[in-house]
């Protein structure tokens, strides 16, 4: 069972991962092409130059999860390096509930009114010819925040699948080492 | 008071080895709701009400914290230049760069040391990833060193010191969340950055020139019999392997420094450039550019989530009257500007044993800024010195990221110690370049008074 969660969320940050790179890709040639555009060409559209910044933060706060799934968060390892498998998989149990877990749901639930503001007002870029639904980027924020709560919940098993195995190895070379003697 | 213990009580939680962003999140929850707790029996007030006004709504204003993060068009060239830094890493640009100026300078004594240093600066203007250029000049460069007998010290010393450099030579990425922080125009950060970086190189090679002379043995040339190709085809080969490199970097730096692109601009179409050589160089495929984009979006959340997690940390730590302290032990030191200088950049090179420079730069360094700018100290001059503190920092024992990397792909017969010992002069002219950037910043083109 924990196995076939633990595939479950291997199968999601891979599928998060064509998705930031997509992401990445076209915030690049946006990015590039807008500049070139204004520099070169002297036109350009504030819905492209808009639309720059709201790939770049589909791609900090969905790599938020990401980065947490792939180990990509940069950790203090002046003691952590040298601990057992077992003790880093406790510690990343512990920190998945007591330090993910509310931070994330204080920021998830402090934001929703955030957008159901932007929502209910029909807020739309402030410059002419802008971006307009600015509701759905700002969702993105309370959307970012579920979406780690979720997440967590893989990172804690995958976590728990690690302590479980490697406890499971070292009682079976015990169990070995009692009967060679 | 309640704002040190704060602090103090991060850095030690940060021991424990849970990533660094969701740890200071964290101790800004746990102080955030206790104020709310405290608040309530001080003025007897309902516990559970004041809680949750005090302590739950003091994060009400993380949405539109993080919302201006999301709209900073100055960081997003963050993840850009990490983006064209790791395609230009991937199309072996490091391997090709340090084969050629190897063959190149080997003949003369200290020669392979310096085509590191020289190699070392070309990639901290082009990719700028400290790891990969320590992990690529330790796989190249080391063994050509160690079989040629150069002393393991000057050696591992010199590949560490070079890997740092993309720290300080623009675009670097530190220098970018330093204009963040401080308020200040990019392009500035970067063209007061450049002469202090070409000092340090400068000084680099002044030191290997020197001790090559000094002791014949410990940097030898290596004998032209073992190099099978003309000078000509030598120069030709180098000059092939810097020139497209080298003018994409013209390109992207020129245009920042002549106005003509903002920073995130220049990055954009210099990571096209860079999949552009990339396709020239024969490297490119599309798995390279999903590796590549997938490695930045890593890194880029990385240092996103430390900035979520500093703005709940230093919005409470404000909240709990920290930066006052600090702000009142710093104005009360002697000397006044100076005192706080020194202070301060002790402090960080402190901290940056311990902690990386994306915490330093968002937690410790907002709490530093009103204090410089209360003293009339120049914010661009200010930034530069941090930044050459942090670079400093990627090279201390025993937790330089730098150190760390070299050991990694070191071979068994490189001691640990033998590392230690060779940065130890690289870290004194680090401290001394600094010093005279501390005492005399018109040297390096740069006022220590705000304009």
């Amino acid at each position: 069972m924990l196995d076939k969660i633990e595939m479950f969320y291997k199968k999601i940050t891979k599928a998060m991962g064509v998705f930031l790179f997509i992401v990445m890709i076209l915030m690049t040639f946006n990015v590039a092409y807008d500049a070139i555009a204004r520099y070169a060409f002297n036109t350009g559209s504030i819905a492209m130059q808009e639309m720059e910044w709201h790939l770049f933060s589909v791609l900090i706060l969905i790599g938020m999860s990401y980065a947490l799934m792939e180990e990509g968060h940069v950790r203090v390892d002046l003691l952590y390096d040298n601990w057992s498998v077992q003790k880093k998989a406790k510690i990343n149990m512990m920190g998945a509930v007591v330090f993910i877990l509310p931070l994330a749901l204080l920021i998830a639930t402090n934001s929703v009114d955030f957008v159901v503001e932007s929502y209910t007002s029909h807020e739309i870029s402030g410059d002419p010819g802008g971006l307009t639904h600015r509701w759905i980027i700002k969702a993105f924020i309370p959307g970012s925040f579920w979406l780690l709560i979720f997440m967590d919940f893989g990172y804690f098993v995958q976590n728990l699948n690690i302590y479980k195995k490697d406890k499971a190895a070292k009682m079976d070379v015990d169990y070995k080492d009692g009967e060679a003697l | 008071m309640t704002g040190i213990v704060m602090f103090g009580a991060g850095l030690i939680m940060l021991l424990i080895g849970f990533p660094v962003a969701f740890t200071f999140g964290t101790v800004a929850v746990i102080f955030g709701l206790s104020f709310g707790v405290v608040d309530a029996l001080q003025n007897s007030l309902p516990i559970w009400q004041t809680f949750v006004d005090t302590g739950v709504d003091m994060f009400g204003f993380m949405p539109f914290r993080i919302y201006a993060i999301m709209q900073n068009t100055i960081l997003m060239a963050v993840p850009l230049f990490i983006f064209m830094g790791i395609i230009l890493q991937k199309s072996q640009l490091a391997e090709k760069l340090l084969e050629a100026m190897g063959t190149l300078f080997g003949e003369l004594r200290g020669g392979v040391a310096i085509s590191t240093v020289l190699v070392g600066a070309l990639l901290a203007a082009s990719t700028g990833v400290v790891g990969a250029s320590v992990v690529a000049m330790g796989v190249i460069s080391l063994p050509v060193m160690l079989k040629y007998n150069y002393s393991k010290r000057l050696a591992t010393g010199t590949i560490c010191a070079s890997g740092t450099l993309g720290q300080i030579i623009p675009p670097s990425i530190v220098l970018i969340i330093l204009g963040d922080v401080f308020q200040v125009p990019v392009g500035d950060l970067f063209k007061a950055a450049v002469i202090p970086g070409v000092s340090l190189v400068g000084a680099y090679v002044l030191y290997i020139i020197i001790i090559a002379f000094k002791d014949k043995n410990a940097a030898p040339a290596i004998p032209p019999t073992d190099m099978n190709e003309t000078k000509l085809q030598q120069i030709a080969r180098a000059l092939k392997a810097i020139v497209p490199p080298l003018s994409l970097i013209g390109v992207v730096l020129g245009s920042i420094f002549a106005g003509v692109a903002t920073p995130t601009e220049s990055a954009a179409v210099g990571s096209v450039g860079a999949m552009i050589l990339a396709i020239a160089y024969r490297q490119f495929s599309l798995g390279m550019l999903r590796d590549s984009a997938l490695e930045t979006a890593k890194v880029t959340a990385m240092v996103f989530t430390i900035l979520i997690g500093a703005t709940a940390f230093s919005m409470v730590f404000t909240y709990a009257g920290g930066d006052t302290i600090v702000e009142n032990f710093m104005m009360s030191l002697p000397g006044e500007k100076w005192g706080f200088i020194i202070t301060s950049m002790l402090a960080i090179m402190f901290l940056g044993f311990f902690i990386d420079f994306v915490e330093i730069s968002y937690i410790i360094v907002p709490i530093l800024v009103p204090i410089a700018t209360n003293l009339g100290i120049n914010p661009v001059w200010y930034a530069i010195l941090i930044a050459m503190n942090l670079q400093t920092s990627f090279l201390t024992p025993p937790f330089g990221f730098s150190l760390f990397y070299l050991r990694g792909v070191a071979p068994d017969s490189v001691r640990t110690v033998d590392i230690y010992k060779g940065v130890m002069p690289f870290i004194a002219i680090q401290v001394l370049i600094l010093a005279i950037l501390v005492i005399e910043p018109s040297w390096f083109g740069i006022s220590s008074i705000i304009k």
